[in-house]
């Protein structure tokens, strides 16, 4: 099965390509599903949101044929069918959580063992440190933190490829948000993260986690300018 | 570095982007759909976060006498000021246009999402550009 956006769920040449992703779904812990059963569990669970999905499916095999998603669902599943009208969380909420523990358990790791607060953005102007002579990179608060922020980089690359390795899907993740998008949005967010001396997880996780108020004051308006932004680059007609 | 402080921070990150990945914030298209009111399990990823982190904030310092592998613990600088309102302003448009924050825009990498280095390139720019702004205005450093 194909989806539009060009992965294709499961693998080719795997024989009874619904026994193999049904097995896949047996398989795992019920909260972990790749982003590939997430997207079709929205299309059969939610017929609110039906219209977010951007990648209809393409029977392969039987060309011409409809994709039954009814083959798909595993059988604890088949209660929900036609019943989750209206939710929060059209893709269930058990992994979402699940993944927010995790992000908390690796900050804090991080804190017990070395005392050091890890949020993402740092790491960005830190760098610059190695390669520019401006004074403003040559900050002791960037040489002196600049080597364990790329280390810790690096292990969030490893820890999201054990993740691909173990439960992802077989192709990874592959977003299809145009490049143009990534790049503009990339350079907004690196600008404002490091002018604003926080992001998502150093306001939004350790900031908070801090009860700083500055950075509850910095989230409630990053929050804001998301939404204003997200819904007006749909509007205009982006992804 | 020591090896056992690299070990530690290093653990730490594997945690940190395994949960960004178990959590589907690799994926831009999932953040975007929390901005558009479509699915609000991104409440839930910081949620969770937030309160395993205050935990650990809280009562690590009041536990233990310093952390295992360093002499004190840092305590996050923090200052409500123009800088602060402003830049996460223009985060959040970043963040709206893109559904990339930096966090995740480093651990897709490890899923394959190889797109997200266009992103991590802008925002390693976007740094820059705001290191060589602050040197050319005569204003305090953070």
């Amino acid at each position: 099965m194909r989806c539009l956006d060009g992965h294709i769920y499961p693998p080719a040449g795997q024989p009874g390509y619904f026994a193999d992703s049904a097995y896949q779904v047996w398989r795992r812990p019920r909260w972990v599903y790749s982003i590939a059963e997430l997207q079709l569990d929205r299309e059969i669970d939610s017929p609110l949101t039906a219209n977010l999905c951007r990648w209809p499916m393409v029977n392969d095999s039987h060309p011409g044929f409809p994709v039954s998603p009814t083959v798909m669902l595993p059988a604890s599943k088949q209660n929900l069918r036609g019943k989750m009208t209206v939710s929060l969380f059209p893709l269930g909420w058990g992994h979402y959580l699940a993944g927010g523990l995790l992000i908390g358990a690796g900050v804090s790791l991080l804190f017990i063992l070395t005392g050091w607060i890890g949020g993402m953005s740092t790491v960005f102007s830190s760098t610059w440190s190695y390669v520019s002579r401006r004074p403003f990179f040559q900050q002791p608060r960037f040489i002196e933190t600049r080597a364990w922020r790329l280390v810790f980089a690096l292990g969030l690359i490893l820890g999201a490829a054990l993740w691909w390795q173990w439960l992802g899907p077989v192709g990874g993740i592959r977003t299809s948000v145009p490049l143009w998008q990534l790049g503009a949005g990339g350079v907004l967010v690196g600008f404002g993260a490091r002018l604003s001396n926080g992001c998502t997880s150093g306001h939004g996780i350790c900031g908070l986690a801090s009860f700083q108020w500055p950075s509850l004051m910095a989230v409630l308006t990053f929050m804001v300018t998301g939404f204003i932004t997200a819904n007006l680059v749909l509007f205009l007609g982006g992804h | 570095m020591t090896l056992a402080k690299f070990l530690a921070v290093i653990a730490s990150g594997i945690l940190f982007g395994f949960g960004l990945a178990v959590a589907s914030m690799i994926s831009p298209e999932v953040v975007l759909s929390f901005l558009r009111f479509r699915d609000f399990g991104l409440m839930l990823v910081m949620g969770g976060a937030v309160c395993v982190t205050l935990l650990a904030y809280r009562y690590a310092p009041r536990l233990l006498s310093r952390p295992w592998l360093e002499e004190q613990f840092s305590v996050r600088p923090s200052a409500l000021d123009r800088d602060t309102v402003l830049g996460a302003a223009i985060f959040g448009m970043g963040w709206g246009l893109c559904g990339v924050c930096p966090g995740p825009a480093i651990a897709g990498l490890g899923a394959g999402n190889w797109p997200l280095l266009v992103a991590v390139a802008g925002i390693a720019v976007g740094a820059y550009a705001q290191g060589w702004l602050q040197d050319r205005t005569p204003v305090r450093h953070h």
